[in-house]
């Protein structure tokens, strides 16, 4: 017998058996109960989600290290980091200190300009220096020359921190009560003033007149200085600054000549008046020569001449001979 | 299943509500006894939510939920050393019943009701392998094809056992037909 001749008598038996078959689905009729049904669809419901919460757990478990090791590095380097920085600026903030303690030396023997030199490029250095020279200002130090040098200082510290407030700027106010009540350049009201003319040396102000020359030489430069300061200045004194800006730069290289030449002759002022004006110099050395003092005639003619060297020698002058 | 294999749960109560009541049958009749039915019936779908990240689509879903169930089944016999239990006609019905003549009762719903409780009778009177085969027939729906896949018989022998069962079924209610 064939398998197709087999499955048509099953075919043909099943149809004779259909009412047996309707009978038999008539009687099976039996189902589980409800309470079984919440229990399995509550088992099955619970099952996703705690694999929902276990997946969600693997990812959690899974990225656990690898999360944690990352968050110690990024912690590590950045403290690695700053204590470098720290480590790094504590030897430049001390240089400055020392240089800025020893400020005074420096500027009577290499001048402001000089100074400015150098004066540090890290603004927190500077604002670092800044303080120290505010706090390491001696007692006792005579109140003009270090003035001076804080001024500038002061000026060039300001210029490369702007980020700071203005009432953080105020701490030359509490510099000693032995300085006498000049007047606050870094107060935020007060207009930017010129440093006090000081003439405790020659050599001090001989520097300032170096520096003025050199801003002179240098325009840029001075331009540059004095679009440093003006962030830090009070409106008006921007407006003064802008104006002043609007001048042409040989007006300002004249006006830093003639406050040089201001201070050469503050500086010169120790001198004898004589040298001052050639007449009275050429009848100082007049003198000399009829007292017979002849080499001096010579010596101080040839420094008039040095001095004055197209001056008109006045008729009846006669020139000393040694 | 692929969805609920996905993680929807609808998708579970979708498969439940249209296979619970063959595969309960299916159980019931197997092992005669409702209570271990229900916990056979309870493990056979847990085995399938706990199963579902494994599931991989071979067949219909129907071979394979009642190849979990014959599995099931299988370590129940197993286990229990096919403890022949009091039939399940017999739980409910009244045996002087099944052994009335169907003449004598003037009652149509009484005798319908014997001609089920017989009809079942005769249904647990089937040898093991007749039995399954024919309720995978009438209660799963399945083809020859899927029931040798979900039995592990041939096709033929498949076959042959659907049919001595409908012969067997059919003499022993030749008096209600």
């Amino acid at each position: 017998m064939s398998a197709a001749s087999d499955d048509r008598e099953l075919e043909q038996a099943l149809t004779d058996a259909a009412q047996l078959r309707q009978r038999y689905r008539a009687a099976s009729q039996d189902e589980p109960s409800a309470a079984l049904d919440s229990m399995i669809s509550s088992a099955a419901r619970d099952h996703v989600s705690r694999a929902a919460g276990r997946g969600a757990s693997r990812f959690a478990s899974a990225w656990r290290v690898p999360l944690s090791i990352a968050a110690v590095v990024v912690v590590s380097a950045t403290v690695s980091i700053l204590v470098g920085e720290r480590h790094g600026q504590l030897p430049r903030g001390s240089d400055r200190s020392v240089s800025a303690s020893g400020a005074s030396e420096d500027a009577k023997r290499i001048g402001p300009g000089a100074l400015q030199e150098q004066m540090p490029a890290a603004p927190a250095a500077k604002s670092q220096s800044r303080e120290r020279v505010g706090a390491e200002q001696p007692q006792g130090a005579a109140p003009n020359a270090p003035v001076v040098i804080l001024h500038r200082a002061g000026s060039e510290v300001r210029s490369a921190a702007p980020e700071r407030a203005p009432s953080q700027e105020s701490f030359r106010i509490q510099q000693p009560a032995t300085q006498p009540p000049g007047p606050d350049v870094t107060s935020p009201a007060a207009p930017p003033q010129a440093p006090p003319p000081v003439m405790a040396s020659p050599s001090t102000a001989l520097g300032r007149s170096a520096s003025l020359r050199d801003e002179a030489q240098a325009p840029e430069h001075a331009q540059e200085n004095r679009d440093r300061v003006p962030s830090e200045r009070p409106p008006e004194a921007l407006r003064k600054d802008r104006s002043a800006q609007a001048v042409a730069p040989a007006a300002a290289a004249a006006k830093i000549e003639r406050d040089g030449a201001e201070a050469e002759d503050k500086l010169t002022s120790a001198k004898p008046v004589w040298e001052s004006d050639p007449q009275a110099w050429l009848k100082h050395i007049d003198e000399l020569r009829l007292a017979g003092q002849r080499a001096d005639a010579d010596a101080s003619y040839r420094a008039f001449r040095d001095r004055y060297p197209d001056y008109p020698l006045p008729p009846g002058f006669v020139v000393p001979e040694r | 299943m692929m969805r609920f294999a996905d993680g929807d749960a609808a998708a579970f109560d979708a498969l439940y509500s249209r296979h619970r009541g063959g595969v309960y049958r299916y159980l019931l009749r197997q092992c005669e006894n409702r209570a271990t039915a229900e916990e056979l019936f309870q493990d056979v779908w847990m085995n399938l939510v706990y199963a579902r990240g494994r599931y991989q689509v071979q067949a219909k879903f129907a071979t394979y939920l009642y190849t979990l169930a014959h599995n099931r089944l299988i370590d129940h016999f197993r286990r229990h050393k096919r403890l022949h239990l009091v039939p399940l006609a017999d739980e409910d019905a009244d045996p002087g019943e099944l052994q009335a003549s169907p003449a004598l009762q003037p009652d149509r719903n009484a005798q319908a009701r014997e001609q089920a409780a017989r009809l079942l009778r005769l249904v647990s009177e089937l040898p093991e392998a007749q039995r399954e085969v024919f309720l995978l027939h009438e209660e799963g729906d399945l083809s020859l094809e899927e029931i040798a896949q979900v039995t592990g018989a041939n096709r033929e022998t498949v076959k042959s056992r659907l049919r001595y069962a409908m012969d067997k079924l059919r003499e022993g209610m030749k008096d209600y037909l």
